[in-house]
């Protein structure tokens, strides 16, 4: 860290806008620049986790930005990145603990800002799969395109997710025993796309996303469901543009 | 792709509006975004590339920071090139601002030391940022609502030497000057003889609003009056220069958007 005095007058008057100190800079001033600290952040908040909000509705949300950005500074200067620890925060905050789901809710919504923000992948080529040899396919792995995700919860995340969009039923409920959900998160022509496929699907696409073998995957699948069925997943899997690469062993 | 942006108007193009630009192809000189809201790709960045054909593209940063005592971030610089590589844009440009120190970010606009140990560091970290891109930047002055108490020159010198250090180009922000002349009691007159008229890359003009007593640049408002008369003050020193609409928070219609970029057009052409 420099010690010159003007890179200490800049830390310090980020340390006064975070509020970690108050060094006598002008007042009126500092009040410009921490509230455009405070409502900028507060405000990436809301855009990334409108379901949390829509949940929990303006006014707690409002009190939860406040104390997450309290305790948590920007990292980087692009403000996409910030947000990321918001889920671990709510399941650690004590006003939010009657609403168990909303830590999960936020870890969901967090998946879908990172996909939609995620790099290109380049398509696999449509012969990738003929250049491979017999004995290639059961030791087989994949590298997702990136922003696809896979995200096991207790609670039926991905169905409130889904409640939450636009279009979704007005009447919908969900009862307390309405069980987990696995939930697929993936980018697919532009858009972000949020999706709770079956047990035995989900479960070989979070095999294959955790880098397991097609044959590891495929097994985990039919523990599940003896009826899984590998070329309909697979198929699915490519037809959607969610395979980056083929990883030969 | 285009070499440079046209002595022309053109809008500072956000969210609300993409899609009715990407429909109706509005009759604008130039288009400009926010660099870090196209990074790493996506379908933000495909959409950008069609813009590109059809406007000429200036990429705007508000991350980078180069006004910051600790060098800008290498990552947030290898995201921009790849943008820019991916765009091929007719302008890229930055604030000459403080953001971070020591790993936290303010993500603000903020005011820098302008001190001769200062510029040592901020032209290190433009050269860089040049290096990196492969192409000059440029730099524009701030709003500020406070000051470094040691300052040994005026943010319009420190510009200047920048200029002469580096070769980067100024972006000048003419609600930025009016805001800081109201604020900080900064002399216009003697900014604008400061600057290097070669240098002028870009105009920006935009709408403030009023808190306690102080001029906020919010980008909130259509451009005031008084601004437009600097505007025209700044022409009649500098030339017809590619000047941009900018406004953030409570955006208008497009067609308001347009309209304000038909009045600054005309005070171009009544410079030509």
């Amino acid at each position: 860290m420099n010690d010159s005095p003007e890179a200490r007058w800049q830390a310090a008057l980020i340390a006064a806008i975070e509020g970690r100190a108050d060094d006598g800079f002008d007042a009126r001033g500092l009040a410009v620049y921490r509230n455009n600290y405070r409502v900028g952040l507060a405000d990436t908040l809301a855009y990334v986790y409108p379901v949390v909000k829509a949940l929990v509705g303006d006014d707690f949300f409002a009190g939860l930005a406040r104390e997450y950005v309290g305790r948590t500074p920007s990292r980087s200067g692009d403000l996409h990145r910030y947000g990321d620890a918001f889920g671990d925060f709510l399941a650690g905050f004590e006003p939010a603990r009657a609403l168990p789901y909303l830590a999960d809710t936020a870890r969901l919504e967090w998946l879908v800002h990172r996909a939609y923000y995620a790099p290109d992948a380049a398509p696999l080529a449509p012969d990738a799969f003929a250049a491979l040899a017999e004995a290639d396919w059961p030791r087989l792995r994949f590298a997702l395109a990136p922003g696809v995700a896979v995200f096991s919860s207790p609670y039926p995340v991905g169905r409130l997710w889904l409640y939450h969009q636009p279009g979704a039923p007005a009447d919908w409920r969900l009862e307390p025993d309405a069980g987990g959900d696995t939930v697929r998160v993936a980018r697919r022509a532009g858009r972000v796309e949020v999706g709770v496929p079956a047990p035995a699907d989900a479960a070989w696409l979070a095999a294959l996303a955790a880098g397991d073998t097609l044959e590891a995957a495929t097994d985990a699948a039919l523990d599940i469901d003896a009826g899984f069925d590998l070329e309909a997943a697979l198929v699915g899997l490519l037809r959607d543009g969610l395979i980056a690469r083929l990883l030969v062993p | 792709m285009t070499a440079s942006l046209p002595s022309r108007a053109g809008i500072g193009l956000r969210a609300p509006h993409y899609r009715a630009v990407l429909d109706d192809s509005p009759e604008l000189g130039w288009i400009e975004v926010h660099s870090e809201n196209f990074f790493d790709g996506g379908a933000p960045l495909a959409m950008l590339q069609t813009l590109a054909e059809r406007y000429p593209l200036s990429l705007h940063g508000v991350g980078l920071g180069l006004g910051s005592f600790d060098p800008p971030d290498a990552e947030h610089l290898a995201r921009l090139k790849a943008l820019v590589d991916a765009t091929r844009p007719a302008a890229v440009s930055e604030h000459l601002c403080l953001n971070h120190a020591g790993g936290r970010y303010a993500n603000d606009l903020l005011p820098l030391p302008y001190t001769a140990a200062m510029l040592d560091a901020v032209a290190g970290h433009v050269a860089r940022a040049q290096d990196a891109l492969g192409r000059r930047l440029l730099l524009e002055n701030l709003s500020s609502y406070l000051a470094y108490p040691a300052n040994e020159m005026g943010e319009a010198d420190f510009l200047a030497e920048l200029v002469r250090r580096t070769g980067c180009g100024v972006l000048l922000d003419v609600n930025n000057l009016y805001v800081n002349q109201r604020n900080l009691h900064v002399d216009v007159a003697a900014f604008l003889a400061a600057l290097p008229a070669d240098a002028i890359g870009e105009i920006h003009l935009a709408g403030f609003s009023e808190r306690d007593g102080l001029l906020i640049d919010t980008h909130s408002q259509p451009v005031h009056a008084p601004v437009w008369a600097l505007y025209e003050q700044v022409l009649a020193r500098f030339g017809p220069r590619p000047t941009l609409i900018e406004w953030d928070i409570d955006i208008p219609p497009l067609s308001t958007l347009v309209a304000e970029a038909a009045r600054a057009d005309a005070c171009l052409e009544a410079v030509r």
